[in-house]
C-alpha cells in the first residue's frame, strides 16, 4: 500500500514539474541580390510560416495556446496538447492513464495584446480505480500564466501555481493545498531559445484526519509549512530539430532536495524532454 | 542573458509617465516567527508615487496592511500595520518596467487575546528598513504589476509576494 501510494504521489507530482514545448522552424533565409542572380521581383508572395510563430513556441511556459488542429506530443511525460478552438488547449498526461488517472488540463489564454498576454490553466487528476481500491485520490490545479515581452528577443514569465490534493483511504484522509511560483526569463533566437528559470514554493498547507490514534478517536491536525527554502533555479536550452521536433535540457540547481526526478536528484535539478509537433 | 537585458534596455526605453500614480496590491505576507519558519499571512498594500523626479527615480510611500485570526474558544486577533518610505529606480523595458525600492518604515503590531469573559490586548511598534523589486507592464496610464518585498527588523525578516494594479494622473514625462 505505502509503495502504492508513493506512485500516486510521483504521478501526481509530475505534471507541475512536466515541460512541454512547442515547434518552430527556423525562419526561412532572406534571398539576397546578387549581380549573377537578379533580385526577386517585390510582388512575389513572401514564404508563409508553419502555424508555430515565434509567439506560441513554448507554450508550456508562457501564456499561449497551441491554434486549433495543432497538437504537439511531450515524450518524457507521454502528454499529448491539443488547440481546440481559437485561445483554447486541451492536455492530457497519457502516462498517467496506464496508472489510471484519468486527467485533462484546459488552458485558455484571456488576454492577448502586444504589451501582456495572460492564460488560465485548469487541470485535474483521479485515481479511477477509487471505487475498487476504497482509495479516493484527486489533484486540482489552477495556473494562470502571464507573459510580457521585454523587447527585442526577451520575454518575461510569470506562473503562480495553487494546488490542492484530497486522499482518502479507510479511516484517514489528507488534504494538501501548496502555493508556488515560477518566473522565466527566455531569449529566443533561429535555432530555439534559451531560458533562465526560478521556482519558488511559497508553502504547503496540510490537513489530516484519522478515525483513531493511540486510543484517541477522530483525531484532526493541521500544519502550515513554509516552502520558501525550497527554491531553485535552471537553465534551460530548447533546441529546435528539423522541422518536426525539439529537444530541451536543463540543468538547475534546487536548495533542498525534492521528489525524485519529479522534483530534482539531491539538489541537482536535470531534466530532459523530447516534443513532435 | 541579463547582462545583454540591460544593455539594451537603453533603446527600449519609453518616457510617459504620469506626475502621480497610486494602487493596491494584494499579497502573501511570510512573517518570520522565532523559530526561523515563516507563517503566510493575507497582506494588503496601499502605494503613492510621485514620478516626476530627475532621470530613473520615484518617490515612494506605502502603507501594508497584514492580520492572523486564530482560535475558537479563546481568540487571537493580530493586525500588523507597516508604513514605508520607498525611493525608487525605475529600469523601463519597452512598456514593462522593473523597479528597484528601498526605505525605513515603521511597524505596528497589535494583538488581542480574548474569550467569552475577558479580553487583553497589546501594541507595539518597532522600526524597519526594506527593500523591494518589482516588475510591472504599462497599459495606458494603468500599471499591472507584481513583486518582492523584504522588510528586516531587529529579529526578523520578513517577505510579502504580492501583485496588484495602479493608477496615473498629472501630464506625463
Amino acid at each position: 500500500m505505502r509503495t502504492l501510494l508513493l506512485t500516486l504521489a510521483l504521478v501526481l507530482c509530475g505534471p507541475a514539474a512536466a515541460q512541454s514545448g512547442e515547434l518552430l522552424s527556423p525562419p526561412l533565409p532572406e534571398p539576397e541580390a546578387s549581380e549573377e542572380q537578379p533580385a526577386l521581383p517585390e510582388e512575389l508572395p513572401a514564404p508563409s510560416l508553419p502555424p508555430g510563430t515565434a509567439r506560441n513556441r513554448l507554450p508550456d511556459q508562457t501564456a499561449e495556446v497551441l491554434q486549433p488542429g495543432e497538437g504537439q506530443f511531450n515524450l518524457f511525460y507521454l502528454q499529448y496538447s491539443r488547440g481546440l478552438l481559437p485561445g483554447l488547449q486541451l492536455s492530457a498526461q497519457l502516462g498517467a492513464y496506464l496508472l489510471t488517472l484519468v486527467n485533462l488540463t484546459a488552458e485558455y489564454q484571456i488576454v492577448d495584446r502586444d504589451e501582456l498576454r495572460a492564460s488560465v490553466e485548469l487541470g485535474a487528476y483521479w485515481f479511477a480505480l477509487s471505487p475498487v481500491l476504497a482509495i479516493n485520490a484527486l489533484q486540482v490545479h489552477l495556473t494562470p500564466r502571464v507573459t510580457v515581452p521585454l523587447g527585442g528577443d526577451f520575454e518575461l514569465n510569470l506562473a503562480p501555481t495553487l494546488r490542492a490534493q484530497v486522499l482518502a483511504l479507510p479511516g484517514l484522509s489528507q488534504n494538501v493545498r501548496d502555493l508556488r511560483g515560477e518566473v522565466s526569463l527566455i531569449r529566443y533566437d533561429p535555432f530555439g531559445a534559451w531560458m533562465l528559470q526560478g521556482r519558488f514554493p511559497l508553502l504547503t498547507q496540510q490537513t489530516l484526519h484519522v478515525d483513531e490514534l493511540l486510543g484517541q478517536a477522530n483525531v484532526t491536525g493541521s500544519l502550515l509549512l513554509d516552502d520558501l527554502d525550497s527554491w531553485g533555479v535552471v537553465l534551460f536550452r530548447d533546441q529546435l530539430i528539423g522541422d518536426t521536433a525539439h529537444l530541451r535540457f536543463g540543468l538547475g540547481y534546487r536548495r533542498r532536495p525534492g521528489l525524485l526526478l519529479a522534483d530534482s536528484l539531491g539538489n541537482l535539478i536535470l531534466q530532459f524532454d523530447l516534443y513532435w509537433r | 542573458m541579463l547582462a545583454m537585458l540591460l544593455v539594451a534596455s537603453p533603446a527600449l526605453a519609453q518616457s510617459l509617465t504620469p506626475e502621480w500614480r497610486a494602487g493596491g496590491e494584494l499579497g502573501l505576507l511570510m512573517r518570520q516567527e522565532a523559530g526561523g519558519q515563516r507563517t503566510p499571512l493575507p497582506a494588503l498594500t496601499a502605494r503613492l508615487s510621485y514620478d516626476h523626479l530627475p532621470g530613473p527615480l520615484a518617490a515612494g510611500l506605502s502603507y501594508q496592511f497584514a492580520f492572523a485570526r486564530e482560535g475558537t474558544v479563546v481568540r487571537s486577533f493580530t493586525q500588523h500595520h507597516r508604513l514605508h518610505l520607498r525611493p525608487q529606480v525605475s529600469l523601463p523595458l519597452g512598456t514593462a518596467f522593473f523597479s528597484l525600492g528601498a526605505g525605513p518604515g515603521l511597524q505596528l503590531s497589535h494583538s488581542s487575546v480574548a474569550d467569552a469573559q475577558r479580553s487583553y490586548g497589546a501594541l507595539v511598534s518597532r522600526w524597519c528598513a526594506g527593500a523591494e523589486l518589482a516588475f510591472g507592464v504599462r497599459l495606458g496610464r494603468t500599471q499591472l504589476r507584481t513583486g518582492v518585498d523584504v522588510t528586516y527588523a531587529p529579529g526578523r525578516l520578513d517577505l510579502v509576494v504580492g501583485m496588484g494594479a495602479s493608477f496615473g494622473w498629472g501630464d506625463p514625462r
